[in-house]
């Protein structure tokens, strides 16, 4: 399976590459139809005192990059240097570019461009955020409960585990675990499409950042767990989840932020106790 | 140090591109320097203000535990699963009150976690939220007070509901 995967891999590298070098020839000798696609984008200046509106840009998706993020950059070198959006690694690693692309909350970079010409694609920026212009959110209040969350390793006896001497210890099994939290990005596509967040996102700390939390307490290494938990148990942080799952639908990486609410909810209440590490975490430390 | 002060909060107003009111202020500032701190500060504080932040403040979360409320809910949604069927097999006045007192404790905490989402104070103002909550309780009261009339003073609930059901067409 993974032979024929790989295989067909190549076959469609080489077929991109086999494109590119006879397009030229190609099109000399009968060029191909335009396909003309449009993009309607929310635009909004906070400098010329209009209000937000909706603009139509029109691109030949022949002569674009198959991705939203490629129409976005086209547009922007080719079309009109005005519009203003986020992006960085164009690689779907770095989260800057996630905006609203036909109602649904994902990263330009990593979403194909929808080549149905007959209807429009709408682009948004990430919903119920404060606009600064144009597809870029304010994400200052996400940060803040990022950092309010605290998202580092935690020990308790820091005097004889002097930092940086040596490593700390964590067994097969207590790694898996943090499988499918470390991968988060923090593009706050599932925070901006959970109405909860919507409601309260000034007390609500939203499905990305709890799920950053969960992370660091299952940590086998991490020593703060109580704390962690303490902080979070009061009527909003946490609870104001109702399991509506719009987060773990629309995670452009795949993971399940509605299921690591879960298991804080379980741990706060004690339905679930964190697991004693499997290994001694600070034996190389004596 | 209260030149400094004054230099760097400029610095910050310029870098920014506020308005020429507050450059003007930034040279008025500079002439008073040799007026005490105490009143560089206010002035400080009524001019050099930064206006342009979108970020809402950021509220601390209300204190308390719900962790033991929620556990309880929980419970009490699970209970349901044996109780409203148990009440229903076997009707009397002891199923029928105790399936009374755990609907209208689920839908109360359903309704609460509604009143809670929806009627909140960064939209209604600290008033009204809390009356919400306050009708929210009546209503639950006067609910739990209604079925209990019609536990002891009439047939019961799975009865009634029995009675409804066994309603033929003419």
């Amino acid at each position: 399976m993974a032979l024929v995967n790989g295989s067909r891999a190549i076959l469609a590298r080489n077929g991109i590459r086999a494109l590119s070098t006879t397009s030229n020839v190609n099109q000399e000798a009968q060029p191909k139809p335009a396909r003309v696609k449009t993009f309607e984008v929310y635009r909004w200046n906070p400098e010329d005192g209009k209000k937000p509106h909706m603009q139509q840009y029109k691109i030949n998706l022949n002569e674009c990059g198959p991705m939203i993020l490629d129409a976005l950059i086209k547009i922007k070198n080719e079309m009109d240097q005005t519009l203003t959006f986020r992006r960085s690694c164009r690689e779907g690693i770095c989260g800057s570019c996630a905006m609203n692309i036909g109602g649904t909350n994902t990263l330009a970079c990593i979403s194909k461009i929808d080549t149905n010409t007959s209807k429009n694609t709408k682009i948004y920026p990430l919903p119920h955020m404060y606009v600064l212009r144009d597809l870029i959110p304010d994400m200052n209040n996400f940060y803040e409960q990022y950092r309010s969350i605290q998202p580092w390793l935690q020990r308790k006896n820091e005097a004889t585990e002097q930092k940086g001497k040596a490593q700390y210890l964590q067994s097969v099994d207590d790694r898996t675990k943090l499988d499918g939290l470390y991968e988060c990005i923090l593009c706050a596509c599932c925070s901006t499409s959970c109405p909860s967040y919507w409601w309260n996102g000034d007390k609500y700390l939203g499905p990305a950042v709890l799920m950053q939390a969960y992370r660091w307490i299952i940590d086998s290494r991490d020593e703060s767990t109580q704390e962690r938990l303490d902080k979070m148990k009061d009527k909003f942080s946490v609870y104001r989840c109702h399991t509506i799952m719009n987060c773990t639908k629309t995670c452009p990486k795949g993971l399940n932020p509605g299921r690591a609410i879960a298991e804080v909810k379980k741990l706060l209440s004690g339905l679930a106790t964190k697991p004693v590490p499997k290994m001694e975490t600070a034996a190389l430390h004596k | 140090m209260a030149l400094s002060q004054v230099l760097r909060g400029a610095c910050r107003v310029n870098a920014l591109a506020l308005n020429a009111a507050a450059t003007r202020s930034f040279s008025t500032a500079l002439k008073r320097t040799v007026a005490p701190q105490s009143s560089l500060r206010n002035l400080m504080s009524a001019e050099f203000k930064r206006t342009i932040s979108t970020t809402p403040v950021k509220n601390s979360a209300a204190g308390g535990s719900h962790a033991a409320l929620w556990t309880v809910e929980r419970g009490v949604s699970l209970g349901l699963l044996a109780v409203i069927p148990g009440a229903f097999l076997f009707p009397c006045q002891a199923l029928d009150a105790l399936m009374a007192v755990s609907i209208v404790m689920h839908q109360h905490w359903g309704l609460e976690a509604m009143v809670t989402d929806y009627v909140r104070p960064i939209v209604f103002g600290n008033v009204v939220p809390k009356a919400a909550h306050a009708a929210l309780l009546l209503f639950s009261v006067a609910t739990l007070g209604g079925l209990f009339y019609l536990i002891y003073n009439d047939i019961g609930i799975a009865k009634s509901v029995k009675k409804i059901w066994a309603i033929k067409g003419q």
